[in-house]
């Protein structure tokens, strides 16, 4: 215990902090976020229409448009904002899904945040962290068995699990090859979901090939922040953990993620929260979030506070959610995960989502254990879709869509500025569709049963067609890579 | 990602002189992070062939859409890319 006290003490730099505010002010503002959303009641029509132009422009909305599209309640102009969000995914990301799994590494950790099952003070959960060997076993497991190209890795706050845990855990994953039917199983992008984490010790996380790094505000409202993240602890400093992203971009990091775990607060304010997050990252490194993250709050072990809070977000308002971020941040991806049922899922894609987890455990060591059920005990949370990968991808090609492995940007250098710039255009759209095709191939080739192949194939047909009209000058090239990648080549991309 | 230095100004001035003189289109240099690459600084692509890499050394490499030209005077030009490389990072520093 003393030695998790002095870690504990070590963590927060302050300096790291102070440099990032304006006249001792971080970027937050709660009155004013709640001015916006209350001046912005009723908005007219005609601006609403500037607006959905704009965000088909793919320009970032200000405050107070974001706030207008919150406060939208005629049914017309919603699902107006239905038809753009999906002309916005269609336009920066074309027609596909990019699929990921999270890893849970460890669930030790040293704060005590009232709506976490891991929290320091649940007793009722089995503590873990993964040893190399379980690393190891977990990512064979990933993208071996499974075909996975990209993971999540989620690490807890605590001394068994600082940086130089994490650096080794990425290595280990980046090595860990699979022999499959036609070639390596391979983890080729690894995106991590960790605590705050100091400027050296990013850069450190940079040189091992860190994806996106992630850090979600939980709530970005002072005053919930410090009730449910309690006072003394690492997690209770509400600016430590706000300018996180700050730091990585410092530190080199090429692509940041935020967001804001719905339930905690009103969720107005939290997209509001969200859109400041994303400004601000713009203007001071001109790069806004890689992704944009909107997780509902989900039961967890021993956890009242769940089933207590006030600010439960419906259905109704979760889809409102995701459309005003989609069109408030239009080239931000956005991550719509396995904590929602699948009827949620497969209804909410519509509207602007780019990335789904599939055959997610978030149990510690659950893959390579092979079990099934949900175990609180083991788990932050229940998630609520339990699909495989192979079902996941057969239901999305019934909705139409191609679920694509692409992880080119990082097998060439696509990425930060030069992503921002490509994804603004639409440019990143056909990348997106070209490589959606080849890395869907794979997949099916090597990890899809005979029926998601059957029905893989005929949306690749769908996608090919498509690009021999809009793309003649690249089919033929496209056409080139997808036989060798017939004939058993990998890792082909554009 | 190169800063904005005087350095990186120049091997973005460079870089665009090369991709006019050997018609590379979208011409950009890259740093290699573990198993990755990363985004130095450079043109973004025009068209969207597959991007073709030319190695500068250990840590860099350049991606262009069409390197057959530049293939050709590859030993001279790597040579200068590397000392603006190396300029830029001790600028950097």
């Amino acid at each position: 215990m003393p030695q998790v006290e002095s870690w504990v003490k070590t963590r927060i730099k302050e300096d790291e902090i102070e440099k990032y505010l304006i006249d001792g002010r971080d970027f937050i503002d709660d009155e004013e976020i709640w001015e916006k959303i209350n001046e912005n009641r009723n908005p007219d029509r005609r601006w609403i229409r500037e607006i959905f132009d704009k965000a088909l422009r793919i320009e970032t909305l200000t405050p107070d448009e974001t706030a207008a599209l919150i406060n939208l309640e005629e049914e017309d102009l919603i699902e107006e904002m239905r038809q753009v969000a999906q002309n916005i995914k269609k336009k920066v990301y074309d027609n596909r899904i990019v699929t990921f799994a999270p890893l849970y590494l460890g669930d030790y950790c040293v704060n005590n945040c009232l709506y976490c099952g891991f929290r320091r003070e649940n007793r009722v959960i089995r503590r873990k962290v993964l040893t190399d060997e379980e690393i190891r076993g977990e990512t064979e497991v990933l993208a071996g068995e499974i075909g996975h190209k990209r993971l999540i890795t989620v690490y807890g706050e605590h001394p068994s699990m600082g940086v130089d845990y994490i650096e080794r855990s990425l290595q280990i994953i980046y090595d860990t090859k699979v022999k499959v039917k036609n070639g390596y199983g391979q983890i080729r992008r690894c995106n991590v979901n960790a605590p705050p984490l100091q400027i050296d010790e990013l850069k450190r996380l940079v040189e091992v090939g860190i994806g996106t790094y992630q850090v979600f505000q939980e709530t970005y409202h002072h005053e919930t922040y410090v009730k449910v993240h309690p006072e003394n602890t690492i997690k209770g400093n509400y600016r430590w953990r706000l300018y996180s992203m700050h730091r990585a971009l410092e530190a080199g990091v090429d692509d940041v993620g935020i967001g804001a775990l719905f339930g905690l607060y009103d969720w107005r304010f939290e997209v509001m929260g969200l859109l400041y997050h994303a400004i601000e990252l713009e203007k001071k490194f001109g790069i806004g979030p890689h992704t944009v993250s909107f997780p509902r709050l989900e039961p967890a072990a021993n956890t009242p506070f769940v089933q207590e809070t006030r600010h439960k977000v419906s259905d109704k308002d979760f889809e409102k959610i995701i459309l005003v971020l989609r069109l408030a941040i239009p080239y931000a991806g956005m991550i719509l995960t396995a904590r929602e049922p699948k009827e949620i899922r497969d209804r909410l894609v519509h509207y602007g989502i780019t990335q789904m987890d599939a055959s997610t455990k978030i149990g510690i060591g659950a893959y390579s254990d092979r079990y099934n059920e949900q175990e609180l005990r083991r788990q932050q949370f229940l998630i609520g879709d339990t699909r495989s990968l192979d079902e996941l991808i057969r239901d999305l090609a019934k909705l139409g869509y191609i679920t694509s492995f692409c992880t080119a940007g990082y097998r060439c250098g696509r990425t930060g500025d030069m992503i921002m710039k490509l994804l603004r255009t639409g440019k990143e759209g056909q990348f997106c569709k070209l490589n959606a095709v080849l890395t869907f191939k794979e997949w099916l080739l090597d990890f899809g049963t005979p029926e998601t192949q059957k029905i893989g194939d005929e949306i690749i047909q769908k996608e090919l067609r498509e690009v021999k009209e809009r793309m003649p000058r690249i089919y033929n090239k496209l056409m080139e890579y997808y036989q060798r990648i017939e004939n058993g080549e990998r890792d082909l991309f554009f | 990602m190169a800063n904005e230095t005087s350095f990186s100004k120049k091997i973005l001035e460079f870089l665009k002189t090369v991709s006019e003189e050997y018609h590379t289109g979208g011409i950009w240099i890259s740093k290699r992070l573990g198993r990755r690459w990363s985004f130095w600084c450079g043109l973004e692509p025009d068209s969207c062939l597959p991007p073709q890499m030319l190695r500068i050394n250990e840590d860099y490499a350049l991606f262009c859409e069409n390197k057959e030209l530049l293939e050709k005077e590859w030993e001279r030009l790597v040579r200068e890319l590397e000392t603006l490389i190396k300029g830029s990072t001790r600028e950097c520093q």
